[in-house]
């Protein structure tokens, strides 16, 4: 889904003829977010008995602060290849991203998401923005329902499965019980803990879901520009809980022996080939102009997404049959294709222009050169950001393991030895870091306060003052010698 | 690593991003003082942030004249002094680009 999700963004930035509606690839993304991050929280708090909020937090920012630095770093640098107008006020277009403040800082510059004389490099960070809000947001909703149900740190098990590492921390009462019946009245009690947490998440999802298509609709309702109702936190919020709301029904252990029923597989066939076409149509006949988008377009692509998504992981559970090689290559480097595909889409464009070609021209440049860059910036990032920090999480889990089982001596051994194999290639990274940190800063430094264009009317309305003030002196000083 | 440190770290950013959002959200600004040059020959001196000058501005026109003063939409306004580019000034109050009242202003004729 996140591999559909940025294929429609990618081609509508890149030709919004072809895909006038392909921007609701970002809400296809947000729903997979929601159900994901939501299914994650549960499964956290199902199989410890507990849910570590900042370790979330911390996991969440790890995931994608560092991949949106080093896009920020190389983009800044190469934005000194095209017009200085595309520098004014970069620092805050950076700290906007920076601190996943971008959608507020959008809105406070009123600018406009799509018809702009001079888009900004990072407006696409706006997403990611509503995202980590997201993140912020829910993941503390649920550690208060947690908290408020008093289901923190009690034991739970997952149902037909094996018991958690807190199922010591049970109640006395249960402790004392023995035998097979007081194991399925411990299995009995934590399948109800999980679905009143379910159920309880779901209704939350599904009232601020409605709160935000309210807001989204009040917003864009007869308006030339429906850039605010796009844009804002509250507005845009309800794909997310949508995908939150899917999740809270997503592999819930009880009810998994029903799927094996033969009429689910052509239903869900159906239910998703009708959901793929939705999409499609969708993403081919709406615009961003369009009321309809706002009153239900990104509602039922919400919606379509989430059933398609539910269904799909339903079926993943079902089948052993791996993901289509080139959506899963494509949607495990989505977030770093999205990161890279629109700085990129601009300077391309602009180069174009710059040497000479028409707009329209340069349009078909970009997406010529751009497209293949973005596939490749992205091959990098993802290997050389996302994935080590990853490896990192996962290593550093390993050697807390391997601290407790293995040999302190074979551990140093192994990484002095990878140590000298990486060194070469860490030199490279450091110092390709290092010139972007100096060509950002030049970049900065360079930036200009206002672009020509505002320069030009301001040059304008100053002639016109200077103009103003000479002509009521001559009036006087004519009437001075009238006297 | 040391626990204190990833924890140091931790605070670290969690205020480095509010910094970051209060600046990126106009909330926090610096007003550093600017000389810009604004590619028209004319020279400006004054407090910006965010783009916009903040107070009083200095403006060198290209021609010769000086406006000291403030701007709105670019354009003289509230109290300034214009300096014409064949010596005289005038110092009163502006709104939109005119003098509100040019004979209640104060005039200066030109100084050799």
């Amino acid at each position: 889904m996140r591999a559909y999700g940025v294929l429609l963004v990618l081609v509508y930035h890149f030709f919004p003829a072809v895909l006038p509606g392909g921007f609701v690839g970002v809400d296809i993304f947000f729903v997979v977010s929601g159900y994901l991050i939501t299914s994650l929280l549960i499964r956290e708090f199902e199989s410890s008995g507990k849910l570590k909020l900042l370790d979330f937090y911390r996991r969440r920012w790890r995931r994608l602060f560092p991949a949106i630095l080093v896009m920020l770093l190389v983009f800044v640098a190469l934005s000194l290849l095209i017009s200085p107008d595309f520098r004014v006020d970069i620092t805050r277009q950076s700290a906007a991203a920076l601190s996943w403040m971008t959608n507020s800082y959008e809105l406070a510059m009123g600018q406009s998401y799509e018809a702009q004389l001079l888009p900004h490099l990072f407006i696409h960070t706006w997403t990611l923005s509503i995202e980590m809000q997201y993140y912020l947001i829910w993941g503390a909703i649920v550690f208060a329902v947690l908290l408020v149900f008093g289901l923190v740190g009690r034991a739970t098990k997952r149902p037909g499965g094996s018991s958690s590492q807190k199922s010591s921390s049970v109640s006395g009462s249960q402790k004392s019980s023995s035998g097979s019946g007081s194991q399925n009245e411990l299995a009995g009690t934590s399948t109800n803990r999980s679905l009143l947490l379910r159920v309880t998440l779901a209704a939350i999802a599904v009232v601020l879901a409605t709160i935000s298509v309210v807001a989204m609709q009040n917003a864009a309702a007869g308006v030339r520009d429906p850039s605010v109702a796009y844009l804002s936190t509250l507005s845009h919020l309800f794909p997310l809980m949508i995908g939150s709301m899917f999740a809270c029904f997503g592999g819930f252990a009880p009810y998994k022996p029903q799927l094996s029923a033969p009429v689910f597989k052509p239903v869900s066939l159906v239910v998703i080939a009708l959901g793929v076409a939705t999409l499609a149509f969708v993403a081919l006949t709406f615009s961003f102009q369009d009321p309809r988008t706002y009153q239900f377009g990104i509602l039922l692509v919400s919606l379509v997404a989430a059933a398609i998504l539910y269904l799909a992981r339903l079926w993943q559970d079902l089948s052993s049959k791996p993901e289509w090689r080139f959506t899963n290559y494509v949607g495990l480097r989505s977030y770093s294709i999205y990161l890279y595909h629109w700085p990129l889409m601009i300077i391309a464009t602009q180069l174009a222009q710059q040497l000479g070609a028409a707009p329209a021209v340069a349009a078909l440049w970009a997406g010529a050169f751009g497209i293949p860059l973005t596939f490749l910036a992205a091959e990098l990032s993802y290997r050389w950001v996302e994935q080590p920090f990853r490896v990192r999480r996962r290593s550093e889990r390993e050697d807390n393991l391997a601290g407790k089982h293995g040999s302190a001596s074979s551990k140093l051994t192994g990484k002095h030895e990878l140590a000298s194999k990486l060194q070469p290639l860490l030199i490279a990274k450091i110092s390709t870091v290092v010139l972007l940190c100096i060509l950002s800063i030049g970049a900065f430094m360079s930036a200009p306060q206002i672009t020509s264009i505002e320069a030009s009317l301001r040059q304008g309305a100053q002639s016109l003052s200077i103009s103003n003030i000479e002509n009521a002196y001559e009036r006087t000083q004519q009437e001075v010698a009238h006297e | 690593m040391n626990k204190h440190l990833v924890k140091v770290s931790w605070v670290l950013v969690i205020a480095l991003t509010l910094v970051a959002a209060l600046y990126a959200l106009g909330v926090l600004s610096f007003a550093p003082h600017v000389t810009q040059d604004d590619g028209y020959g004319n020279i400006y001196q004054g407090k910006m942030a965010h783009g916009d000058f903040i107070g009083a501005v200095e403006i060198a026109f290209a021609d010769g004249s000086r406006w000291t003063g403030e701007l709105k939409n670019g354009l003289f306004d509230g109290q300034g002094t214009f300096t014409s580019k064949d010596g005289w000034s005038y110092t009163g109050e502006f709104e939109n680009g005119e003098a509100v009242d040019f004979a209640a202003g104060t005039f200066s004729s030109v100084t050799e």
